[in-house]
């Protein structure tokens, strides 16, 4: 399958969705005008991912800051990680955050808490 | 240098506003001040330009990230969707205002709304306030999962601003005429 590479905004996040090298990560900040839209591609790409993922996969998200919207679109892409690992799968998050940033840390609280997948909050 | 206000062969129009301005300002601490449109990419010019005044101003990485976050969140609120019919030239242009407290930074937005939707937004504001940090993890928890219109995202921003700042969110609603109101929305971040 194609990876996903996207190169970071001022606005979007980084994202890099390599399968080939077992490397998933969405760093930065996300502020995007569309949220929705941006996002979709994330999700589309996990989609295809899905149906024949690598035995393991650990999705690493390390970001600076983001608006309430992207914060709906991300619970999207873990409920579709977390899809995969009901079914099945070896999936586990990896949220991780600056050392002193308390907020982005209560962030990672809030989503293990509403997700049944492994979520390991993890400081930097 | 001063100016005096009578010699109006030098200054005239609107420059004669530029040294009154600059001195409430200056005697109010405001470090960053926008009138006009609120778009996505205003945000990110202004975000850049408060990084600076943020470290010009000795504001620890922490406190500087909080800022941000309320500052996103407070913009939202007077974002003009270009797409929206329903919204008139008045309604889409705000005020953003920055000051520089001892104790922290004051951020607040102002904007025109329809006078028709002081009630619900006053009520949401109310609800958030009277609610303490465990209460408002708990429904935000709750907005993020339910499929929320516009309407939801417009409260999960709020609930963001009084979690990430700890603070109740002031505001102020003034009557214009019959048809709009202006709201003043004000959110403070304690430095750390």
């Amino acid at each position: 399958m194609r990876n996903l590479i996207i190169e970071p905004t001022s606005k979007t996040p980084k994202i890099i969705l390599n399968a080939d090298v077992n490397v998933f990560e969405i760093s930065g900040r996300s502020i995007p005008e569309d949220s929705v839209g941006f996002y979709r591609k994330v999700i589309d790409w996990i989609d295809d991912y899905s149906k024949n993922p690598n035995p393991k996969t650990n999705f690493k998200f390390q970001l600076e800051y983001f608006n309430t919207s992207s914060s709906k679109c991300l619970l999207d892409v873990f409920r579709r990680l977390e899809k995969m690992y009901k079914s099945g799968h070896q999936i586990e998050i990896t949220w991780c955050y600056d050392a002193d940033d308390e907020d982005m840390k209560e962030t990672g609280e809030d989503y293990k808490a509403l997700l049944e997948v492994p979520f390991d909050l993890v400081s930097v | 240098m001063i100016l005096n206000n009578n010699d109006s062969s030098r200054i005239s129009g609107p420059l004669q506003f530029s040294y009154p301005c600059f001195i409430d300002m200056l005697s109010n601490n405001l470090i960053f001040m926008y009138r006009g449109v609120v778009t996505s990419d205003l945000v990110t010019h202004v975000l850049q330009i408060m990084e600076e005044r943020l470290e010009e101003d000795k504001a620890s990485k922490k406190t500087s990230k909080k800022v941000f976050n309320v500052m996103v969140e407070c913009l939202r609120n007077v974002y003009s969707d270009e797409m929206s019919q329903e919204i008139s030239e008045l309604e889409s242009t705000a005020i953003l205002l920055v000051k520089s407290e001892e104790d922290g930074y004051l951020v607040s937005t102002g904007n025109y709304l329809k006078n028709s939707e002081v009630e619900m937004l006053k009520n949401r504001l109310d609800k958030i306030n009277q609610m303490d940090g465990e209460k408002l993890k708990v429904y935000y928890q709750e907005l993020l999962t339910s499929p929320i219109a516009e309407k939801g995202l417009s409260s999960l921003g709020m609930i963001d601003i009084a979690r990430k700042s700890k603070q109740k969110i002031a505001y102020q609603f003034q009557t214009v005429n019959e048809f709009f109101t202006f709201f003043t929305l004000e959110a403070k971040v304690i430095r750390r």
